[in-house]
Formats: C-alpha cells, sequence, structure tokens
C-alpha cells in the first residue's frame, strides 16, 4: 500500500525502484550518544574564545560546549 | 537516551545515579515514550522514501550500480512537471524536506499536486551509496545517473531542476548537457563580473554581496580547498568522532545562513546569543552524515573546484556550463549567499528568464526560506 504521493509515475521502471524506511538501529544512535558523551572539547585558547558571532578564527568553543549538551540528550 | 517519559525518569531518581546504565532493562521504553521517540526520523519517513539501483556509468550496459536513495512527492496528474532538487554539502535531503511539507499543504490531495518533486540523495552522501573504490568520481557522474534516475527509471519525458551549493553545479551540468533537463533555477552562480562590466555602477546591495564574497574567499574557503586536495586525510578525521564532524560542518551552519533566518533565542555558557533552531539542524546533519558513516565519502567533488592535475577548474563561469537557449535559467538571490553577484554577471552564464531578489536568507535558502524558495520555483516553472 503506497502512502499518499508516493506512487511511482506511470512510465517507471518499477522493477528498478524500492519503497524505503529510515530505521537506525537503537545500538547506532546509543553508540553515537556515547562518544558524544566521551568526547572532548578543547581548552580555551585565543581563537575559539571568541564570541559566537565572530567567527573569522572558526568555531566557538562555548557554541561547541552547548551543542555537545544538546547533541547527548538529542532525540533521532 | 533521549526523552524518557515521566514514569522512567522517575524511577531512576530511585537509584543513584552511577547505576542507572545498569537499570535499564528494567524500565523497558513505555508506550508514550515509543510514541515521543525517534521524531525526526518519522517526519522524514512521513514523506515517500525510495531506493533505485543506477549504474555509475550508464552509458554502458555493464558495469557496477549505486543504490541511489530519493524523497518523493508524486502526483497523479497526467501533466505535472517533474522537478529535480539536489542538495550541497555539508546539507542533505533534509534541505529539503520544509518546501515538501509546505507542498504537502498547499497540494493536500496528490490528484492536485502540478509537480513531480524529487530530492535525491547525491552519491555519496547519506543514504546512498558510496562511490566506487578503483575510480574516480566526480560531479559529470553525479548529473549521469541523476539523468538516468529522472529520464530511464521514472520515465520523465523532460523535467527541471533546482539547486544550490553543490546541487548548483549538478544542476549547471544538467541543463548545459541533457537534452531532457529543460530549464535550471540556481540559488548559487559564484561568476565574475561579465567583460566590460562598469564596477562603478553597483548598487550598495550589490556592494556589499561582493564584500560578503570577498570575506568568504579570504577567510572562509580554506575549508573547500582542504576538501579539494587531502579529502582523505580530511574523511579519516571526521569519521573518528561524531563532535569533530559537527565541528566541522557546525562552522558552516554558523557562517553561511542569514542570521534573521535562525534569531536568537537563548545565552551561551559565555553569555552570547544563539540560535536553539539553528544549532539542532547543525547536530541533525551531523547525525545523520554519522549515522550513515558518509562523512569521507562525499567530499570529491571539490578536486573539480580547483585546478588540480593541470585540468582547468570547472565553475559556473565554464563556457561549458553555459546554460544556453531554447533552455532556460532562472536565479533566486539571497542576500547571505556565499557570493551574492549581480544580476547581469549571472545573466552572462545562460538564458536568465526569471530573477528574484529576497531580503531575508542565506546559503542553505531551502531550509533558512523555504516559503520563498518555492514561491519562486513555481513562478519559474509557470513562465516555461
Amino acid at each position: 500500500m503506497m502512502a499518499a504521493y508516493g506512487t511511482l509515475p506511470a512510465g517507471s521502471r518499477t522493477e528498478l525502484v524500492d519503497r524505503f524506511t529510515i530505521e537506525v538501529p537503537d545500538e547506532e544512535i546509543e553508540r553515537m550518544h556515547t562518544l558524544v558523551k566521551l568526547s572532548g572539547v578543547a581548552s580555551p585558547s585565543y581563537e575559539n574564545s571568541f564570541p559566537v558571532e565572530k567567527r573569522d578564527l572558526g568555531l566557538s568553543r562555548e557554541w561547541l560546549i552547548e551543542a555537545k549538551r544538546s547533541w547527548e540528550a538529542f532525540d533521532w | 537516551m533521549a526523552h524518557r517519559s515521566q514514569e522512567v525518569v522517575g524511577g531512576f531518581r530511585l537509584v543513584s545515579t552511577g547505576l542507572i546504565l545498569a537499570c535499564r532493562p528494567e524500565f523497558p521504553p513505555s508506550q508514550a515514550d515509543s510514541k515521543d521517540r525517534k521524531k525526526k526520523e518519522k517526519h522524514m519517513n512521513s514523506f515517500p522514501n525510495f531506493k533505485a539501483t543506477i549504474p555509475v556509468a550508464p552509458d554502458s550496459s555493464t558495469g557496477p550500480t549505486l543504490r541511489v536513495h530519493f524523497v518523493a512527492l508524486f502526483s497523479g496528474k497526467k501533466d505535472a512537471v517533474p522537478i529535480l532538487l539536489p542538495h550541497g554539502w555539508p546539507g542533505s535531503f533534509l534541505e529539503f524536506l520544509p518546501i515538501l511539507s509546505l507542498l504537502r499543504e498547499k497540494y493536500p490531495d496528490p490528484a492536485e499536486l502540478p509537480y513531480h518533486l524529487v530530492v535525491p540523495s547525491l552519491p555519496g552522501y547519506t543514504l546512498s551509496d558510496a562511490p566506487p573504490l578503483d575510480r574516480d568520481f566526480g560531479l559529470a557522474d553525479v548529473a549521469a545517473m541523476l539523468e538516468h534516475l529522472m529520464a530511464e527509471v521514472l520515465g520523465f519525458p523532460e523535467y527541471v531542476a533546482q539547486g544550490g551549493d553543490v546541487g548548483s553545479r549538478v544542476v549547471r551540468i544538467l541543463a548545459s548537457t541533457y537534452p531532457k533537463c529543460k530549464a535550471g533555477l540556481l540559488n548559487y552562480s559564484p561568476v565574475p563580473a561579465p567583460d566590460g562590466f562598469d564596477m562603478g555602477r553597483l548598487t550598495d546591495a550589490e556592494q556589499g554581496g561582493l564584500e560578503r564574497w570577498e570575506w568568504f574567499k579570504s577567510r572562509g574557503a580554506a575549508y573547500a580547498l582542504l576538501q579539494g586536495t587531502r579529502p582523505a586525510t580530511l574523511g579519516l578525521v571526521l569519521s573518528s568522532n561524531p563532535l569533530a564532524l559537527l565541528a566541522w560542518v557546525a562552522e558552516k551552519f554558523l557562517d553561511w545562513t542569514d542570521p534573521a533566518s535562525f534569531p536568537a533565542d537563548a545565552e551561551l555558557g559565555d553569555g552570547t546569543p544563539y540560535s536553539r533552531r539553528l544549532m539542532g539542524e547543525a547536530v541533525l546533519s551531523a547525525s545523520l552524515y554519522w549515522l550513515t558513516g558518509k562523512a569521507h565519502t562525499c567530499l570529491y567533488s571539490y578536486r573539480e573546484t580547483y585546478s588540480l592535475g593541470g585540468a582547468p577548474p570547472k565553475s559556473h563561469a565554464s563556457p561549458e556550463w553555459t546554460i544556453r537557449a531554447p533552455k532556460k535559467l532562472g536565479f533566486s538571490h539571497f542576500p547571505f549567499e556565499l557570493a551574492p553577484v549581480p544580476r547581469s554577471w549571472v545573466a552572462a552564464t545562460g538564458n536568465l528568464v526569471f530573477w528574484k531578489e529576497h531580503q531575508k536568507g542565506g546559503h542553505f535558502a531551502a531550509l533558512e526560506q523555504p516559503q520563498a524558495l518555492l514561491q519562486d520555483l513555481e513562478e519559474f516553472v509557470h513562465r516555461l
């Protein structure tokens, strides 16, 4: 049963196309969460200590710390 | 684990924190819990997803094939216009989901949808297979495979394409090379001033755009040279740790978007404001690349941007990428694009029949301003 908008056009070679469902196994997500949690963030340096809106030298350390925190609780 | 139900969290509070992991099996997710989990994956699956088998070299009848992922909204209308939407780096098919959502709302009946929308994952990116190991692979191959997807696998006699970033390069190749690709709408086209252009004629807005491009070239583009010249090393780094991958791609989400698209709504530890939604987009993108194991297989196109091995670099200004009449070129101009060039510069690279300037939006236009880009796409298609 094809969902809405999922019916292949009339001229399609249906033998070459399969429906696909994204299903990331729980263990893979857990492994990612564990790696994120265990990952270190560099200590403060001149280059990584600018406010996040001043990125001429690259990414702000504070932004990455907050992103790491949000990723640890991230729902795929 | 994310988003546990109150009951389970309450249960955890009864044990000492060091035992939480060991206790997990005794607290299986409740039904409410599983309903609230994997909301992003459920959203992705709310659109029809497919995988197609495509030869790496569609001209030859033998040889390897790749499984190419795509999301689609297929219409029931006989005269629906097929539209291909190739994404860029470090984007993915996710960039176009907001536009697909808007189209589902606008045309709730598939029989009324005026278009077939096809959003492929480029080979080497996220849910599509990686390019072969035994030969170099580039955007001409990508274009040939996507042409095969549209014309042969899906059987469309003709189609339109829209893209920015790497996707804009794919659209250039398709519209300049393949007869069935009738028109291309771009939102990225870094090209130099045409011969004889009077720089004194620039408006303030145009001058501002060129200053942004200068900033990008002098301070923001080293990543592309690195991806072009040291993709093996960089790929090993990016695939070793998810936080390293996030740092590499997040910088681009921050640099390349218009702050007006993602207004700050929270503060970092140092008191500076930031956008939680933009952070969420960067984390989602890094998660997708990480979970699919494709951080290192999507860097191939950057070799073509530079003169490596003596071949002239391929660019939007290359004569072979000119989109000539009767083909049609359209352009959506966003102020925070990396190379917001004046109209006449883009007009020198093809049969420009559509040009629209927006007040808000940047390099991730489909994600940042889906309403505006969709309106342009619909107007462009109606003009063909």
